[in-house]
């Protein structure tokens, strides 16, 4: 399995122990909403408790709601915040 | 058979909430509890919070008849006295509830065992429970009473109310132990220690030093609970025997020392560990995981007690609901598990962020602005579903007190 595949199983299985979801990490699809219409169903009670949990296992900061809008789309959208915040620590 | 509604595991203040909101529901109910009551249990301290679900209970009197010291607010000060904060929990903007109750546990779990029976629950002591199974339409249980003989229970609902023995989050291996947090307590009984006059002498006081801190909780004037949460890493160091790693913690305080100086042991100094974990989930098929079985982090916000009851009561009305619906509460014990953990896990963020340097620095600062200070009374007298408006604010503490760690905003505090 490579990096990204290893980083999205630890983002689907930090969602579903953090907010109890009702489904294995496997069935969460890379792509699927995680707010609104047709989506996994989150509220912002759960899309703060994501930020935390996101902050405490990667060290992602996401301090504005536009940014958490742009970050918490989906779970490929959560990866590529992760993947960048690493290279730019990386980089300095 | 029976023909029972539902069985609960465990017959502390979470079972004991669950068998008296089902019971006068009119459910059939048995209730297991290993023990013969009275007996000791650590966990003194109340949140006024409690109180609501008291009055709901029909305890009121029965907890007036007992006689619990009444508490009013808790206290935080550092261990060589240089600081200290007091909060009221009457003097709090959000706070709907003003007081609270400080309790011998042998006696409080006692008369809401007996309240429980009281309601309509079929109470029996000193009966293990070994193990559960699903069969789908209805959860079993195995029991063993005293004697050695062992039984059979069956009925459509299984509430696991094992506190930390964590009956069926340990069959189903699914105890989660925090990374961090290897905490282990000591405490006793004690006569003769300094209390303040008038009300605040029911407070609970918190004296916190750089790696380890004591709770002092009157049970009444007479008899204070007074107890060390330090590292197991630490006590196992020392390699002393409990009462003297207690001794020699107490002479490390000079505050400890002023208020303990009068001070005589009333019973045995004991120990507990392990107490920070959750379990992966807190319902299965048919079942609900309610207080310490379902998790448990640390005992300084002195929230236990009142979230085994709140999380008993919210199981009571999941499954009371379902089996009026008569199916199997999937979705309804999936929103308790939602509810239970979002109050839970916040109560973790306080009690991680509790042991930092930082935290401590803004609380011994307590801001009015925005109203913080007020939100921060609110949680600590047990308000877990304020809405947003304490959401929010509760959120800015968090991250003053992250800005606190790096920009001081408020005075570095000293622990030596």
């Amino acid at each position: 399995m490579d990096k990204t595949e290893v980083l999205k199983q630890r983002i689907k299985t930090l969602m579903v122990e953090n907010l109890m979801l009702q489904m294995k990490a496997e069935e969460i699809k890379d792509d699927q909403a995680l707010f609104g219409p047709g989506s996994l169903g989150l509220d912002s009670v759960d899309a703060l408790q994501l930020v935390v949990a996101l902050d405490k296992n990667f060290g992602l900061k996401i301090p504005t709601p536009a940014a958490a809008k742009d970050i918490l789309q989906n779970v490929n959208t959560i990866v590529a915040a992760v993947q960048n915040r690493a290279a730019a620590e990386g980089a300095s | 058979m029976a023909g029972y509604d539902a069985l609960i595991i465990g017959g502390g203040p979470g079972g004991s909430t669950t068998a008296t909101y089902l019971a006068r529901a009119g459910k059939k109910v048995l209730l297991l509890e290993k023990e013969r009551f009275p007996r000791f249990h650590i966990g003194e301290s109340l949140l006024p919070y409690n109180q609501q679900l008291f009055r709901e209970m029909g305890l009121m009197e029965a907890l007036k008849e007992a006689g619990f010291n009444p508490k009013f607010g808790a206290q935080f000060h550092l261990g060589n006295g240089s600081k200290g904060t007091k909060f009221v929990f009457r003097r709090g903007r959000f706070t709907r509830e003003p007081e609270a109750m400080q309790v011998e546990r042998s006696k409080f779990d006692h008369v809401l065992l007996k309240h429980a029976a009281s309601s309509g629950a079929e109470v029996r002591e000193g009966w293990t429970v070994s193990k559960f199974a699903n069969t789908g339409e209805t959860v079993t249980i195995e029991a063993r009473d005293e004697a050695g003989r062992v039984e059979k229970f069956e009925a459509p609902f299984l509430i696991d109310a094992s506190g930390r023995g964590n009956m069926s989050g340990n069959q189903e291996g699914l105890r989660m132990i925090h990374p961090r947090l290897k905490k282990l307590a000591v405490f006793g009984h004690f006569a003769g220690v300094k209390l303040d006059d008038g009300e605040p002498g029911g407070d609970t006081v918190i004296v916190r030093l750089a790696n380890k801190w004591f709770w002092i909780i009157p049970l009444s004037r007479e008899k204070v609970s007074v107890g060390c949460v330090m590292d197991q890493e630490e006590f196992g160091r020392l390699k002393l025997t409990p009462a003297q790693v207690f001794d020699q913690m107490v002479e490390s305080s000079a505050l400890m020392r002023d208020r303990m100086s009068g001070a005589t042991l009333l019973n045995n100094i004991q120990t507990t560990g392990d107490f920070s974990y959750r379990n992966r989930r807190f319902v299965g098929k048919r079942l609900v995981r309610v207080g310490d079985a379902a998790g448990f982090m640390d005992p300084i916000f002195s929230a236990g007690v009142f979230l085994a009851m709140f999380s008993g009561k919210l199981a009571a009305q999941a499954v009371d609901e379902s089996l009026r619906a008569g199916d199997d509460g999937a979705r309804r014990l999936a929103a308790y598990e939602k509810r239970v953990h979002r109050a839970m896990a916040f109560y973790w963020e306080m009690v991680e962020s509790y042991y930092t340097t930082p935290f401590m620095e803004v609380f011994l600062e307590p801001r009015e602005r925005f109203s913080l200070a007020s939100a921060v009374n609110a949680v600590l007298a047990g308000e877990l579903e304020g809405g947003w408006r304490m959401r929010w604010r509760m959120r800015a503490f968090f991250w003053i007190v992250k800005m606190q760690g790096k920009h001081p905003l408020v005075p570095r505090i000293c622990f030596d």
